[in-house]
C-alpha cells in the first residue's frame, strides 16, 4: 500500500511531507500568526474555515510540554461557550480574561459573521415566511428541502458561526421547545420557529421566549393544541407547557391544574391553510372554552377569552419553580451535570431579580468562582454528538462541502443521525438528553467519523493536511501527542490517553501525514476527548 | 489477533517489538484482547430455556381495531361507520376465530397464525391512562405505568439483563437496531446500539487496524462506567459482528421488504443464527400516529402494516426451527381512540395489542378477554384495558428467558401469567 512506500523511500508528497518539512513550515505559519497578533493587539484568526496559510493560534509553541501549564480554567469556560476547543477562542479568552469573554459572547450582535453569513446565503428556505415554504416545498419533489437546509444550517452554524456561545445556547432552548420536524407540517413551521422565536429571543428574556413559543404554530401544531377546543380539550401542549417549557415535573402542579390550563389554551391555534398568512397565530374564540378555571389557585373568571392563555403563561413565567428550573437547567447545560445548589439558587434569583433575562443567568453560570465551585475539571460533561462533531471540524479547520442536494441529508447531519443527535427530530418532547448514559454507549459512529474524516473519506468535510500541521506545530514521536491534545482540548488529555498516542506514534519511524492523521484520529476517539 | 500479513516486513518487526515493551498494548499483539470475543454458552442442557427475545417497539399507537378487527362486535360499525375494516368477505377482515378478522392487508401472517407460532393479544395497555406518546414511552419502556417517574431510571429489559445470568461470555448481550439506546435498554450491562449491524466496523487503514484498536482499549479500559465498558464491549461486538455475514441471503425462501425494518428483521435474524450470545434485540418502527387518513386497507397504515407483516412472516420463515429459541414481542404505547374522528383517523387511545411470535408461542388464538366497544363498555371514549402488558412480558421472561425476579423487573405491579407463552 502506498503507506508502506512512503516509509521505505522516505519521500514527500502533498500527502505525506517529511518531518523537518513539517516543523519548518509549522514554525514558520505559527510565528507570522502570533507575531501578527500581538502587533495588532488582536486576537488570532478568524475561526475555523480560515484558508491554508491564515493565521492560526500560537498557543501550540507556549503549551508544548516544558512550558507553562495551560489555564484550565479557562479552557473549560472556552469549551462551554463554544463548540469545543480552538487556539483561537483560548487565546481571545486569555487577550480578554474570562469575564469579558462572557460578556463578548454575550453581545452576539457585535460579533461578525461574514464567513458563515455567506455559507447559510444559498440556503434559501431559511428566510422564507411559513406561507412561502408550504408554497414553495409542497411538492414530493422538493418536499424534505426546508428539513433538511435546516438540519444543515445548524451544523454550519455550530461549526463556523463566530458566535459560539448563542449558539449553544440556541441549541439549549431548541432542546427546551423541542418540536420534532419531521411531523407533518412542522417540517415547514419549524423553520419559522428556529428563526422568529428560538434565535431571536436565545439571549434575551424567558418570558417573551416562552410567549413566543405557545403562539408558535410549530409548537401549537406539535403539541396538539390546535384540536384543544371546548367540545374536546387536548392536554398535550398545556402538560409539556407545565412540565418541560416552565414548572418542571416536581414544580408544585397538579393533574386538575394541566386540565384547567387546556381550557384556557382552548382555540389557541393559527390560521389554517386556504386563509392568509398560514401559520400566523390565531384566537379562534368559537372553540375557547369561557368558564371559570382555577390554576394554581389562580381564578380566571368567566368570559375571558385569549387572555387566559396569556395570564397563564405570565402566572407561569412568574413562577418561583420556572425560575428554580430553568435555571437548574441552565446551569447543568453549561457547567456541568450537578451543579452546586448555591448556584442554582443564585441563578434563581436572577432570574426573578429580571423577570427572566437569560443573559443575567448565563453571566452567572458561567462566573468563574462557579467554574471552580462545580469542579468542572474532576466531573467534566460528555459531549453530545453534535458537540463531537462540530467540536471535531473546528479544532481541525475543517471545511464543510455544500451537498449536491437537499433532498437527502447532508453528509455531517447522515453523521449526526448515525450518532443518534439528527438535529430537530427528537421524538419527545424534551429534547436531546443531557446526561452521561444515554449516550455513553455510542462510541462507534465516533469513532468512525473521526477515522473517516482524517482520512479523507469523508464526502462532507475536508481537512487541509497543511493547516492541520500548522495548527499542530508537531515536532517528533515524543511531542506529537501532546500536540495532538493541545490542538483538540488546550491540553486536557489523561496521562494515559497521551501516553497512549505517544506509544501508538512511537510505532512508526516516519512521522508522516498518515501517520499524524491516525494519531489525531484516534485522540478524538478517546476517552478524554469525549468529555469537555 | 496478529498484524495484518500484508504490512511491510519494516513495521511488523518494528511493531512487534515496541509493543511487546508496552505493557498497556501488549494485549493487542498476544491474541489476549479484553475485546476478542470468546463466545462460550454459560449453560449446558437442561438449564431454564434461554430464548432470543427480539422486541419491536411500534411507535405512534398502532390502531389495533384495524388489525386485528372485532368484526363480531357489531358496534365496530357503529362508532366507526366509515374508518372500520370490514367483516369477512370481499375487501373483508380475513377471519381468526369467528369474532376476530385480520386486516388482509397483514395477510402474510396467517401461515405463522395457523401454525400456532404467532398469537395476537387484544385489549393490552396498562394502568396508566396517559395519552401523551412521551409519558407512556417512558412509563412504558420504564416497565413503571401508572406510577410516578423517577421510581426506576433503566428499562425493564435492562433489569432483566441485570438480573439474569449471561447467557454466553460474549461481548454483546443485548443491541438495539438504532443509533441510540432506547429506554427500555437503559442501563443495560453489554448493550450497544448497532444502526446497522454490517456496519457496525472499525475504519481506516487495514495495516494498522490492531494497533489503533489495542490503543483505544488502553485509553479506556481502565476507565469507570459508563464509557470504558461501553467501549471494550464495542470493540469486541464489532469483532463479534465483523464475524457474522450479514450478506447471506435468508434461508427457506424467505423474502424481506427492502425497507429500513425490514433490513433489520432480517439482520436480527441473522444474529440469532450466528448464536453469539446476543439476548435481547429491539428494533423500532415508527410512524403508526394515525390522526388523519389512516387508510386501514389503502393508506398510511396499510403501508406500514405491509411492511410489518411481511417482516414478521419472513423472519419467522427465515429462522425455521430456530424459531424454538425466539420470541418475538411487538406493541405499541397505547391503542387509538374507539370513535373515528373527523379526519377519517383515530386519536390516542388507550387499550392497544401486541404480535407475539415464536416456536413456544400458544398461537393461532386471539388472547385477552373482549371488553366491548359500547360507550358503556368504553373508558373515556378508550377500549379498556383487561390484559397488562407487563403480564405478557413477565411471562415472556419468566417462561422464556429464566427471569425469576420480575417484582424488580416490573416494580409496584404483580405479574399474572396470561398464557400467551408455554
Amino acid at each position: 500500500m502506498a503507506r508502506d512506500q512512503v516509509e521505505r523511500s522516505g519521500e514527500s508528497n502533498e500527502g505525506s511531507t517529511g518531518r523537518r518539512e513539517l516543523l519548518t513550515m509549522a514554525l514558520a505559519g505559527m510565528a507570522t500568526a502570533a507575531a501578527g497578533a500581538r502587533a495588532s493587539g488582536i486576537p488570532p484568526g478568524p475561526g475555523p474555515g480560515v484558508p491554508p496559510g491564515g493565521p492560526a493560534g500560537g498557543l501550540a509553541a507556549r503549551d508544548k510540554p516544558g512550558g507553562p501549564l495551560p489555564d484550565k480554567l479557562l479552557r473549560a469556560l472556552v469549551e462551554r461557550c463554544c463548540y469545543g476547543f480552538t487556539p483561537e477562542e483560548f487565546a481571545l479568552a486569555q487577550f480578554l480574561g474570562p469575564q469579558a469573554y462572557v460578556e463578548r459572547h454575550l453581545d452576539p450582535d457585535a460579533i461578525s459573521d461574514a464567513v458563515l453569513d455567506g455559507m447559510l446565503a444559498p440556503l434559501q428556505s431559511l428566510p422564507m415566511t411559513a406561507p412561502q415554504l408550504l408554497i414553495a416545498y409542497i411538492n414530493p419533489g422538493n418536499g424534505p428541502v426546508p428539513v433538511q437546509q435546516l438540519k444543515h444550517a445548524a451544523v454550519l452554524r455550530a461549526v463556523f458561526s463566530r458566535r459560539q456561545l448563542f449558539e449553544r445556547v440556541v441549541e439549549f432552548w431548541t432542546d427546551h421547545f423541542s418540536v420534532r420536524q419531521t411531523k407533518g407540517t412542522v417540517r415547514y413551521l419549524k423553520v419559522v420557529d428556529d428563526r422568529e422565536v428560538v434565535r431571536k429571543h436565545a439571549l434575551g428574556s424567558f418570558p417573551e421566549l416562552l410567549s413566543a413559543s405557545a403562539h408558535s404554530a410549530c409548537m401549537l401544531r406539535f403539541l396538539d393544541n390546535d384540536t384543544n377546543m371546548l367540545a374536546g380539550p387536548n392536554e398535550n401542549f398545556a402538560r409539556e407547557l407545565m412540565e418541560l417549557h416552565t414548572l418542571g415535573v416536581d414544580g408544585g402542579y397538579t393533574e386538575t391544574d394541566v386540565k384547567e390550563a387546556a381550557r384556557c389554551l382552548t382555540g389557541w391555534r393559527f390560521v389554517p391553510w386556504g386563509s392568509a398568512p398560514w401559520g400566523t397565530f390565531q384566537f379562534f374564540p368559537e372553540e375557547h372554552d369561557f368558564g371559570e378555571k382555577v390554576v394554581l389557585g389562580h381564578v380566571f373568571a368567566a368570559g375571558g377569552g385569549q387572555s387566559d392563555g396569556e395570564t397563564l403563561l405570565q402566572i407561569l413565567a412568574e413562577h418561583p419553580s420556572t425560575a428554580k428550573y430553568v435555571a437548574g437547567k441552565l446551569a447543568r447545560r453549561l457547567l456541568g451535570y450537578d451543579p452546586p445548589q448555591a448556584l442554582v439558587n443564585e441563578v434563581a434569583a436572577a432570574y426573578t431579580a429580571t423577570g427572566g433575562d437569560v443573559r443575567s443567568m448565563i453571566r452567572i453560570v458561567l462566573a468563574p468562582q462557579w467554574l471552580l465551585a462545580a469542579k468542572v475539571g474532576q466531573q467534566p460533561k460528555l459531549r453530545r454528538p453534535d458537540h463531537f462533531v462540530a467540536g471535531l471540524l473546528r479544532s481541525l479547520g475543517a471545511q464543510i462541502v455544500p451537498p449536491d442536494t437537499y433532498m437527502k441529508p447532508t453528509p455531517i447531519v447522515t453523521e449526526l443521525l448515525n450518532m443518534g443527535q439528527i438535529p430537530f427530530e427528537w421524538f419527545e418532547p424534551d429534547g436531546y438528553p443531557d446526561n452521561e448514559a444515554a449516550w455513553a454507549s455510542g462510541l462507534q459512529p465516533r469513532w468512525s467519523f473521526a477515522s473517516r474524516l482524517l482520512a479523507g473519506e469523508m464526502t462532507g468535510a475536508t481537512v487541509d493536511p497543511t493547516l492541520v500541521l500548522q495548527r499542530l506545530a508537531a515536532t517528533g514521536q515524543t511531542e506529537l501527542a501532546a500536540a495532538v491534545d493541545v490542538l483538540l482540548t488546550g491540553g486536557a488529555f489523561s496521562d494515559l490517553d497521551r501516553q497512549v498516542l505517544a506509544d501508538y506514534a512511537a510505532l512508526f519511524p516516519v512521522l508522516d501525514w498518515t501517520v499524524i492523521s491516525e494519531v489525531l484520529a484516534l485522540g478524538a476517539s478517546s476517552r478524554s476527548y469525549q468529555y469537555f | 489477533m496478529s498484524l495484518q500479513p500484508h504490512g511491510c516486513e519494516e513495521y511488523r518487526r518494528l511493531s512487534r517489538r515496541q509493543f511487546l515493551g508496552r505493557a498497556a498494548l501488549t494485549a493487542g499483539v498476544l491474541g489476549a484482547a479484553p475485546w476478542m470475543p470468546r463466545v462460550v454458552r454459560a449453560q449446558g442442557a437442561g438449564g431454564p430455556p434461554r430464548d432470543v427475545l427480539v422486541y419491536i417497539f411500534l411507535r405512534g399507537g398502532i390502531d389495533s381495531l384495524s388489525v386485528v378487527v372485532p368484526y363480531g362486535d357489531g358496534e365496530l360499525y357503529v362508532q366507526r361507520p366509515t374508518l372500520a375494516v370490514g367483516p369477512p368477505g370481499p375487501g373483508g377482515a380475513l377471519d381468526l376465530d369467528g369474532f376476530f378478522g385480520l386486516n388482509p392487508v397483514a395477510a402474510l401472517l396467517l401461515p405463522a397464525f395457523a401454525a400456532g407460532r404467532l398469537a395476537f393479544v387484544h385489549a393490552l395497555g396498562t394502568n396508566d391512562h396517559t395519552r401523551s406518546h412521551f409519558d407512556a414511552f417512558k412509563k412504558v419502556e420504564q416497565g413503571v405505568p401508572g406510577q410516578p417517574l423517577g421510581i426506576v431510571h433503566d428499562g425493564w429489559l435492562a433489569r432483566h439483563l441485570q438480573l439474569v445470568p449471561p447467557l454466553a461470555s460474549g461481548p454483546l448481550r443485548g443491541a438495539a437496531l438504532r443509533s441510540t439506546l432506547p429506554i427500555t435498554l437503559t442501563g443495560a450491562p453489554r448493550t450497544l446500539p448497532v444502526s446497522v449491524p454490517a456496519e457496525f466496523i472499525f475504519p481506516g487503514a487495514q495495516a494498522t487496524k490492531a494497533a489503533r484498536k489495542a490503543a483505544i482499549a488502553a485509553m479506556y479500559g481502565p476507565g469507570p462506567a459508563p464509557i470504558g465498558p461501553a467501549a471494550i464491549d464495542t470493540l469486541g461486538s464489532i469483532e463479534l459482528l465483523g464475524g457474522i455475514d450479514f450478506d447471506a441471503p435468508p434461508q427457506h425462501g424467505a423474502s424481506y421488504p427492502d425497507t429500513i425494518f425490514g433490513r433489520a428483521l432480517q439482520a436480527c435474524a441473522t444474529i440469532v443464527r450466528a448464536d453469539v450470545g446476543v439476548e435481547a434485540l429491539q428494533v423500532d418502527l415508527d410512524g403508526f400516529d394515525h390522526h388523519n387518513e389512516e387508510g386501514p386497507l389503502d393508506g398510511d397504515l396499510a403501508l406500514l402494516l405491509d411492511e410489518l407483516s411481511h417482516s414478521l412472516a419472513a423472519f419467522d420463515q427465515d429462522l425455521g426451527t430456530l424459531m424454538d429459541g425466539v420470541t418475538l414481542v411487538a406493541h405499541s404505547e397505547f391503542g387509538r381512540r374507539v370513535e373515528e374522528n373527523a379526519s377519517l383517523g383515530a386519536d390516542h387511545g388507550f387499550a392497544g395489542m401486541a404480535f407475539v411470535l415464536g416456536g413456544h408461542v400458544n398461537g393461532g388464538q386471539v388472547h385477552g378477554t373482549w371488553p366491548g366497544l359500547t360507550p358503556a363498555a368504553q373508558v373515556d371514549g378508550d377500549l379498556a384495558v383487561t390484559t397488562d402488558l407487563r403480564d405478557v412480558l413477565g411471562e415472556v421472561l419468566a417462561k422464556r428467558l429464566a427471569a425469576t425476579d420480575l417484582a424488580t423487573i416490573f416494580p409496584g405491579h404483580v405479574v399474572q401469567f396470561p398464557g400467551v407463552v408455554f
